[in-house]
């Protein structure tokens, strides 16, 4: 059993990771003829392929953020050849100024090495074995772990970008989850509040729509979708699916309710999501069958189009602009292929709107469009991510705002 | 008597002071050894039990934490969700149970040929098979346990599995991956001190659970195999031993025996006995303190009995430069006091004695001058009454011879006068007049001498010279007085030297010690004859009254002389050779 579990895995990560040979290539000719040697100088960043898509890796620097798929000559980076889960960035002197620094003896790191792993529990082992200098975890149970282990470690904790959202979306070209009152059942069976107080121990949101309190965007006109097993089955049974075959699932047309729910791989909150989910959905005769996928796998689901429900984490930004990045514009083209006049008619005069108030208004009645139709199941704004930095090998890697700085503004001990 | 200084290792107080600090230190230092050794040995026997109780509480812990995984697993197995192909049912219940007990890293559900049907491992691909030693168990309806293997992850894991029998009829097999970093907490629990560390391994010694989670991920042994052998076999105890870094740790093992596991709970030996060393420096320091305390009681005590010996030494001394007046103040009431009382007593005594005895030297003084003065009174009367004869024999002439009468007058006037200077001196030893000192400069003193001497000195043949070392010397004399001293002993050198010859006349000023043993500064003032020396048996004596080896002498200028220098707190001392001269010193405090 280890060993097919060993090759699965290993398969999973050669089919993952194949991108980074190719990554590997498409640097400076120059950059190429290096061998690859994980020099210390460089900051180890640990990866989780649930989390992060290589193909949207980049590099942020004081300029902007720098894709690492589009490296070129004139990029401020090299890209060298490293092994199938690893890629290493060696900076361009050139390319960065002086940066003030408070420990100005010390020399900033030669680049950056970016390693990928299939489970937070490897990233964790990694860390606490000392092979990696920088990592961001969303489990506060593995951050403490860390902490707890080894002191050489600063835990950074820091609040997600604004408006990030755990959700669980729908595809509206599923025959079954077309359905408003399948989608409504879905969201009502969740017990979002026993998963906020067991695993996430109160330390988030519960979400009503994708902006948070803080934003200009938010409504309190949104209800909170409560946890109501009865009513969730009711509008099973009223949308017809009220039998329940020999296996428990609820059947319509001899059709079984049941279709797949992608999530993020190897990310610990994430399975045990998914896996509370399940047993919520289970439990009223929905067969659910969860599926982990790396971030790429999961991104091309979405933009093709093939996947049922998904469960995700998105960030949108403060603007009405980010509902039509997940949602569209209501008439089906998007990646939910999300189809609603009402959301379609609001997103076309909110384009002809000027006046902040206006704008506003429209964006609160697009979120109580969203709330209507249930294109998705908001769940969580969290509250933190743990970053987790190697201070006994570097220095100077806060800011001023006590955030990581970017990495080729640290200095190594 | 000059006493010389006693050294303080001979002093009374030191050895008192030793010898009482001995007596307190010596049992204060037995009985804190005593005390620190059984104290030392109760901590230690405290320490070691409390390391091997940790050690088996936790083998306990974990092994009740692993049996109720079994349970719950075997408990969960008797559902009748698994008799049937109730496939969301079970997914279900093993669901539930992954997500309620973290123990609980994978439940399968595998069927009589051990292929997996259902996992809570999502996206994992069914219908592997499960190992030999699995099924072989499963179909003989017993529970099976793994040994414990290491994941991709680096994380210790193993595999329990327990058969789903429907009247004893195998139906399906539920086997969970159990994670054993779950009882890591567990094994965090245990710790002891800041440098401890508690760990489980297997029977080959790899670490299961370690405080030092490194240990696990990179597979690390536990390489003392006297403890492996030793837990694994089923015992537990205490150890210590001495690890791949030189520290000697104090390692208290117990086994889990189902599993063929064992707990250690170890700490570097320092650090588990510091309680014994925090005790024994406390106890170190209290026996310090007490013999510090002791020696200070030791020495007010000591202080107390040597005061009275001290006081009795002072007194003595005091007494033998002379002060028979000393009285020894009495202190306390022990025999040392009592002794200074009987001494009080002796000298009262010995003044009484030295009283008379001064009484009667006087009286001899008196007895020797009486007849002395009777001698000598009674020689000019003689001359006197023979010269009054005479003249009335003149004066019964009938030619009166004037020439005669006058030779008569002048021998009455001279006996007259020799009576007179008797009598003056007489009364000069007898009671000499009081000193009256004033600043004077010996130097003009003496110069006024020697001008004043000099011309006769001369007419006899002799050169007076001076030799003075200091200039302007002033002392607290009485000038008259001590301007006859140096006359005196001026005129017995002249007269020394009959023939002619030199005299040198010193002055200088030098530090001796006094009559009290205190050194104090002097005036010198020596007078050198070249003349014809003095006898040895006469040296001692040449300052006794009336001593006189010259034809006319009195025998009155030099013991006139040491009196009145003796009044002045000084003295004379007389060096003397035989044809070569002699020299007299006068010292006189300056």
């Amino acid at each position: 059993m280890v060993c097919l579990r060993q090759t699965y895995f290993a398969h999973r990560l050669a089919g993952g990771l194949s991108l980074l040979w190719l990554l590997a290539g498409a640097g400076s000719p120059a950059a190429a003829q290096q061998s690859f040697t994980p020099a210390r100088a460089v900051v180890v960043v640990g990866l989780l392929t649930g989390e992060q898509d290589v193909r949207r890796l980049a590099l942020h620097t004081r300029a902007g953020a720098f894709l690492i798929a589009e490296a070129s000559e004139v990029s401020p980076f090299s890209v060298i050849p490293g092994s199938a889960n690893s890629l290493l960035l060696t900076f361009k002197p050139s390319a960065f100024g002086a940066p003030v620094s408070l420990a100005p003896s010390l020399r900033p790191p030669a680049g950056v090495e970016y390693r990928f792993f299939t489970s937070e529990r490897s990233l964790v082992s990694e860390i606490i074995l000392g092979n990696i200098d920088y990592a961001v975890l969303t489990s506060k149970t593995s951050a403490e772990e860390i902490q707890n282990t080894d002191s050489n470690y600063q835990i950074v904790p820091l609040p997600p970008d604004s408006n990030t959202v755990d959700l669980v979306c729908y595809n509206y070209a599923h025959a079954l989850l077309r359905d408003l009152a399948v989608r409504r059942a879905l969201s009502h069976a969740i017990d979002r509040k026993k998963f906020l107080r067991q695993v996430l121990f109160n330390e988030a949101d519960l979400a009503r729509g994708p902006f948070e309190e803080e934003s200009i965007f938010y409504t309190s006109a949104v209800r909170e979708v409560k946890y109501d097993p009865r009513l969730a089955i009711t509008l099973l049974e009223s949308a017809g699916w009220g039998r329940i075959n020999r296996e428990h699932i609820r059947v319509r047309n001899n059709r079984p309710l049941r279709f797949r729910l992608f999530f993020q791989e190897g990310v610990k909150l994430k399975e045990q999501l998914a896996r509370q989910i399940k047993i919520d959905w289970n439990l009223i005769g929905i067969d659910v069958i969860p599926e982990p996928l790396s971030a790429a796998a999961l991104g091309d689901s979405l933009q093709s189009g093939r996947f049922d429900a998904v469960l995700l984490q998105h960030r949108f930004a403060d603007s009405p602009a980010s509902l039509l990045e997940l949602f569209g514009d209501g008439s089906g083209s998007g990646m939910l292929a999300y189809r609603s006049e009402p959301y379609r008619h609001t997103q076309t005069i909110l384009r002809n709107f000027t006046r902040r108030e206006d704008i506003r208004t429209a964006t609160m009645r697009l979120q109580l469009i969203l709330a209507e139709d249930q294109p998705a199941t908001f769940l969580f704004h969290p509250w933190l991510v743990w970053h987790i930095i190697n201070a006994a090998r570097f220095a100077d890697y806060l800011d001023a705002n006590g955030k990581p700085k970017p990495f080729q503004e640290w200095r190594v001990r | 008597m000059q006493v010389p200084p006693i050294p303080i290792r001979h002093r009374l107080f030191t050895r008192l002071l030793i010898s009482h600090i001995f007596l307190v230190t010596i049992p204060l230092l037995i009985t804190g050894q005593l005390l620190i050794h059984t104290a030392q040995k109760a901590i230690r026997e405290t320490i070691l039990d409390r390391n091997l109780q940790f050690a088996r509480r936790s083998s306990s812990l974990i092994s009740a934490t692993l049996g109720r995984a079994r349970d719950i697993l075997r408990i969960n197995a008797q559902s009748p969700a698994f008799y049937g192909n109730d496939r969301m049912g079970q997914e279900l219940i093993i669901n539930k149970l992954v997500r309620e007990f973290p123990i609980f890293k994978k439940i399968s559900l595998l069927d009589t040929l051990g292929r997996v049907v259902r996992s809570t491992a999502f996206g994992m691909p069914l219908n592997h098979l499960a190992g030999q030693d699995l099924l072989t168990a499963i179909r003989n309806n017993k529970s099976y346990t793994s040994a414990v293997y290491i994941s991709e992850e680096k994380l210790p894991l193993m595999e329990i599995a327990e058969p789903v029998l429907v009247f004893d009829e195998l139906t399906a097999c539920l086997l969970a991956e159990v994670d054993l970093k779950e009882i890591w907490a567990l094994v965090d629990s245990n710790l002891v001190g800041p440098k401890s560390e508690a760990f489980i391994f297997r029977a080959d010694g790899q670490y299961i659970a370690h405080t030092d989670r490194r240990q696990v991920l990179e597979r690390q042994r536990f390489e003392e195999a006297g403890i492996v052998a030793a837990a694994i076999g089923g015992r537990s105890g205490n150890q210590t031993y001495v690890d791949r870094n030189g520290v000697e740790m104090l390692a208290a093992y117990a086994p889990i025996a189902e599993q063929r596991w064992a707990t250690v709970i170890q700490q570097p030996t320092r650090e588990a006995f510091a309680p014994s060393r925090v005790m024994e420096l406390q106890i170190f320091l209290l026996m310090a303190g007490s013999a510090l305390v002791a020696a200070l009681i030791a020495a007010v005590y000591t202080r107390q009995i040597v005061k009275p010996v001290n006081e009795l030494i002072g007194g003595i001394a005091e007494i033998s430069k002379g002060g028979l007046k000393h009285q020894i103040r009495r202190i306390g009431r022990d025999e040392i006091s009592t002794l200074a009382l009987h001494f009080n007593a002796m000298t009262r005594r010995l003044r009484r004695f030295q009283d008379r005895l001064k009484r009667a030297e006087r009286l001899e003084t008196l007895n020797k001058l009486s007849s002395v003065l009777s001698h000598e009174i009674r020689n000019p009367l003689n001359a006197m009454v023979i010269n009054m004869q005479l003249m009335r024999r003149e004066f019964q002439k009938e030619v009166i011879d004037p020439q005669k009468l006058e030779h008569y007058h002048q021998i009455l006037a001279a006996e007259i006068r020799r009576v007179d200077d008797l009598v003056s001196n007489f009364l000069m030893i007898a009671r000499p007049p009081k000193l009256e000192k004033s600043e004077q400069c010996l130097n003009d003193l003496l110069d006024e001498l020697v001008k004043m001497e000099t011309p006769e000195a001369l007419q006899r043949g002799i050169r007076v010279e001076r030799d003075y070392r200091v200039s302007n010397l002033r002392v607290q004399v009485d000038p008259n007085r001590i301007h006859q001293v140096f006359l005196n002993i001026f005129i017995n050198a002249v007269q020394a030297m009959p023939g002619g010859g030199r005299l040198t006349i010193g002055l200088d000023l030098v530090t001796r010690r006094s009559l009290d043993d205190t050194r104090r500064s002097y005036a010198v003032v020596a007078f050198r004859d070249t003349g014809k020396g003095i006898p040895k048996e006469n040296l001692n004596r040449i300052f006794d009254f009336y001593f006189s080896t010259k034809k006319r002498g009195s025998g009155i200028g030099l013991a006139l002389a040491l009196q009145i220098v003796e009044e002045h707190g000084g003295t004379i001392r007389v060096e003397s050779e035989l044809g070569r001269g002699s020299t007299f010193v006068v010292y006189l405090p300056a």
